[in-house]
């Protein structure tokens, strides 16, 4: 009890306030043509302990409070759990494997670039290897709504570059939620062949199995004859996928991933998606990000070493990509000038580094998850995702200068 | 009240291959990698229109219906990018000139076989809010399809002729 207001009422009334609140937000950013998310995730910052705390001390205390810490935080993992769902079920394995050449080279590039590069600025800042794992996942998976936005409003989404940098979208983010795999499950060096061994295992039941026996599965839920009777077995299927992931390469949202890639494959099901996607984009999923960004601490950011953390991150996210996606390009076949425009538009990061940040977190690889490490990390996330987030208008615009000039001549 | 329940007992027993439309020159088929604007002149004059593999497999892959060209005809603004849905940037052709059928139809579509009964056909339908089903073989072909129009048409008829 605080004051003569119960703790589940209060849950009752943050989750309410938090849904106004992120949406709302979430619509302003949209508004000036920047991702809802980062909305929903101020809209987090405004509601979390230690902003409140400036008005009314003592909330900390309360929202500290296992009965009021679990509900929240097992919403927002459902929502992670959504979120990673409805990607795999809306990702066309087909698109993957039309691919073009410049798009796989760039793609490859982009990912595995600023994950090394990440991962050696982490060992060498002193944090341990794990959680200089997570920093090289974070900076993986690059979010094209922006870009997309951006070219679309200068005209340039149908050149090639264009072209290949939506096509590279798809991939890119299927190889970023695979390095969240690798960042939580290797803890040490050694660990890593009983790694390698659980992921073929995974990919196995969940993927070869999976793929097989779905048909099986929705024909049999076909035949329980009471209301959405479909949707919970699907929901069913979510959860244990996810459940075998956690126990495997402990990731459950690899499984929840995979659950929406079979899936996909099955008419019902994809009919269903109206639903899942109602119950996690207007539910769940906003929940998700406002915990994302009620955690911060905002005194971190008077540290110098977050900061440093901070810039480091910021700076590897930004050449890492641009370097890695271009040579890739290059690689590829495209010139060079048309491959640091295929960079320049792969430097936004959001969903999956909140994503990959928040499981690194709760799983323990960052140390104490309300710690020192585990509180800049979250702390160098939001930075990094804002800023590239915000840099890449400008940006582009100055990449395609030429293209602009001639088609002003026009 | 007899008479409606006998014709729709009658009508439950009905096997598909008894009351599908055939494949012919009314049913509309488009192969995945045709054009947008060639889909959209078909649905000026079809609610919908069977996606296939290409004409000489006829595999169904998809549908297309009117709704389907809306959203890909939406001005672009007006998409909400909000959980990074790459899907969504794909099925609008402001955002990708080379779009085709393949990109903006609705896919996989929930399919009916010759030898179920209307009965089934009429569950799934409701099931999934849908009014018509590709009538396919075991291999995915197009064979024809089944409307609730024609349906209820075959009711109404099942209905007079009872009297």
């Amino acid at each position: 009890m605080i004051g003569s207001v119960d703790v589940y009422t209060l849950v009752l009334l943050y989750i309410g306030v938090a849904l106004i609140l992120a949406k709302t937000l979430g619509s302003v950013f949209e508004h000036y043509r920047l991702p809802a998310v980062l909305g929903e995730i101020i809209a987090g910052v405004f509601l979390g302990a230690s902003f409140l705390d400036l008005f009314y001390s003592g909330v900390g205390d309360v929202f500290s409070k296992p009965e009021f810490r679990y509900p929240v935080e097992y919403m927002a993992h459902f929502g992670i759990i959504l979120l990673l769902f409805l990607s795999g079920l809306e990702t066309d394995v087909r698109t993957i494997k039309k691919t073009g050449f410049v798009a796989a080279t760039s793609t490859v590039g982009g990912v595995v670039l600023p994950f090394i590069l990440g991962y050696f600025a982490g060992v060498h800042l002193g944090y341990s290897h794990q959680a200089s794992m997570v920093l090289g996942a974070l900076l993986t998976a690059t979010s094209i709504g922006v870009t997309a936005r951006t070219m679309m409003d200068l005209g340039v989404l149908s050149t090639d570059v264009g072209t290949a940098s939506l096509s590279a979208s798809v991939m890119d983010d299927f190889l970023g939620i695979i390095a969240i795999i690798i960042a939580l499950g290797a803890t040490s060096l050694s660990s890593i062949l009983f790694l390698i061994f659980n992921i073929f295992l995974l990919v196995f039941v969940e993927l070869i199995l999976g793929w097989k026996f779905i048909d099986h599965y929705v024909r049999a839920a076909e035949k329980v004859k009471t209301a959405k009777a479909i949707l919970a077995f699907t929901i069913a299927l979510v959860m244990i996928f996810s459940a075998f992931a956690q126990y495997t390469v402990e990731a459950a949202v690899e499984g929840a991933f995979f659950a929406g890639l079979v899936l996909r494959k099955t008419p019902e099901a994809r009919a269903l998606l109206r639903d899942v996607r109602a119950l996690g984009y207007g539910f769940m999923i906003p929940i998700f990000f406002v915990h994302v960004g009620s955690l911060i601490d905002l005194k971190v950011f008077t540290q110098t070493s977050a900061l440093y953390l901070a810039a480091v991150i910021l700076l590897i996210a930004i050449l890492g990509k641009v370097a890695g996606r271009a040579i890739g390009a290059r690689v590829g076949g495209f010139s060079w000038r048309k491959s640091i425009q295929m960079g320049v538009g792969s430097i936004p990061r959001m969903e999956i580094a909140l994503v990959a940040v928040m499981l690194a977190i709760k799983g323990g690889a960052l140390g104490d998850p309300s710690g020192v490490v585990a509180q800049r990390f979250l702390a160098a996330t939001m930075v990094f995702v804002t800023v590239t987030t915000l840099i890449t208008p400008p940006l582009i615009k100055l990449a395609f200068r030429e293209e602009l000039k001639e088609k002003g001549k026009k | 009240m007899n008479r409606l329940k006998e014709a729709i007992q009658k009508l439950y027993k009905t096997k598909v291959s008894e009351l599908m439309d055939r494949l012919g020159w009314d049913i509309p088929v488009i192969p995945e990698d045709d054009t947008i604007i060639h889909a959209i002149f078909m649905l000026r004059s079809n609610n919908h229109i069977w996606v296939v593999t290409n004409k000489k497999d006829m595999k169904v892959v998809g549908v297309v219906e009117r709704v389907d060209a809306l959203r890909a005809l939406l001005p672009p603004e007006t998409l909400s990018y909000a959980y990074s849905s790459t899907h969504l940037i794909a099925k609008n052709v402001f955002m990708r000139a080379d779009a085709r059928v393949g990109d903006i139809m609705t896919t996989p579509v929930i399919t009916a076989s010759e030898d179920m009964t209307l009965k089934d056909v009429m569950v799934k339908m409701h099931r999934y809010a849908i009014e018509r089903l590709p009538v396919v073989d075991r291999e995915g072909k197009l064979k024809g399809e089944i409307t609730l129009k024609s349906i209820l048409i075959a009711l109404t008829r099942g209905y007079k002729e009872s009297s």
